[in-house]
């Protein structure tokens, strides 16, 4: 990397640094890319957990949503399965569901296999 | 149980966050784990990513800003003079390690140039007063944007225990977020992280 673009980079982090107190509970990191906008690939291993938000499994009224929640519950269970196949258990992503009912966050481990018969 | 252990353990580690709505997207991520850089310049909420900064009328708090760019100078040029002596050790050994370090030189002025610069700000706000400091700061501003060339960025948050960010990012909890290890693009030398700092005039 040419260093004048550390440079310009090292701008970026002048600039982009800080946000109004308003936003603090974004607790937020930004990484900067110089170059084109683009998707940048990671390690499987990088990918440590989901987290299935805590009304993701709840069903909707209206059948056409519906239909969307439980195609998308089932196209991210599958490609999760994928994703673990051949992997070690001690490297495997985990899968996780937000819940909410006591005082903050708690998470509870899922089986795609649960979740797939019973919410999908 | 070992394996609940490690969970456990793995769950301490600090990590960054990505929420997403369920749909392709998120689902891509797992076919193929990635993340995607955005444009800064077509990012929706141009405040959000901070482009536009407010700015106190306030000479110690701009003081502060430029202070904190000629640090950041500083800090390039010493990296680039150290590469730049690096190269010239190996002239006897190497023909050409002159006429390499020569570009490196020519860099290092342009660094010079531009503390110079930084440091001539610094010394013309203490004959002015806090709306002119405010002006001469915005003017810098922009002009380090226009020489600023195509960034993308990624925004990730440390903690996954705001139900805010669930509501705003991950579509009212009907969504998912994505746990990613801390330390993710490390080794990638052409990213930079900046982790924000919030203040009452960010």
């Amino acid at each position: 990397m040419h260093p004048l673009d550390i440079g310009y980079l090292n701008s970026y982090r002048t600039l982009y640094s800080t946000k109004h107190l308003s936003y603090q509970h974004e607790n937020e990191v930004r990484f900067f890319l110089f170059g084109e906008p683009r998707p940048v690939s990671l390690r499987a291993a990088d990918l440590t957990t989901v987290i299935l938000g805590s009304q993701s499994l709840k069903p909707f009224p209206e059948e056409k949503l519906e239909t969307e929640r439980r195609k998308s519950v089932t196209d991210l269970c599958k490609a999760f399965d994928r994703l673990n196949a051949g992997r070690n258990w001690q490297h495997r992503t985990t899968l996780q569901v937000a819940d909410w009912s006591g005082f903050g966050l708690r998470v509870r481990g899922e089986s795609t296999a649960t979740l797939l018969q019973r919410h999908a | 149980m070992a394996e609940s252990a490690v969970r456990d353990w793995y769950s301490w580690r600090p990590s960054l966050y990505k929420f997403r709505s369920l749909g392709p997207k998120a689902t891509a991520i797992l076919e193929r784990p990635h993340l995607f850089f955005a444009p800064i310049k077509v990012m929706s909420d141009r405040t959000e990513v901070g482009a536009d900064i407010s700015i106190a009328e306030d000479k110690d708090a701009i003081r502060g800003h430029l202070e904190e760019y000629l640090a950041v100078l500083r800090e390039s040029r010493e990296f680039e003079h150290q590469l730049y002596m690096k190269q010239m050790l190996k002239r006897e050994e190497d023909m050409l390690a002159p006429f390499r370090a020569s570009r490196r030189f020519f860099r290092l002025r342009e660094f010079d140039g531009k503390i110079e610069h930084a440091n001539g700000l610094i010394g013309r706000l203490s004959g002015m007063s806090g709306k002119e400091a405010k002006e001469l700061l915005t003017q810098f501003y922009e002009s380090l944007r226009r020489g600023l060339r195509e960034a993308a960025v990624c925004c990730l948050t440390k903690t996954p225990e705001s139900p805010k960010m669930w509501d705003e990012y991950a579509d009212g909890h009907r969504g998912v977020c994505f746990q990613f290890e801390d330390r993710i693009f490390k080794r990638d030398k052409t990213i930079q992280r900046v982790d924000v700092s919030y203040t009452t005039d960010g």
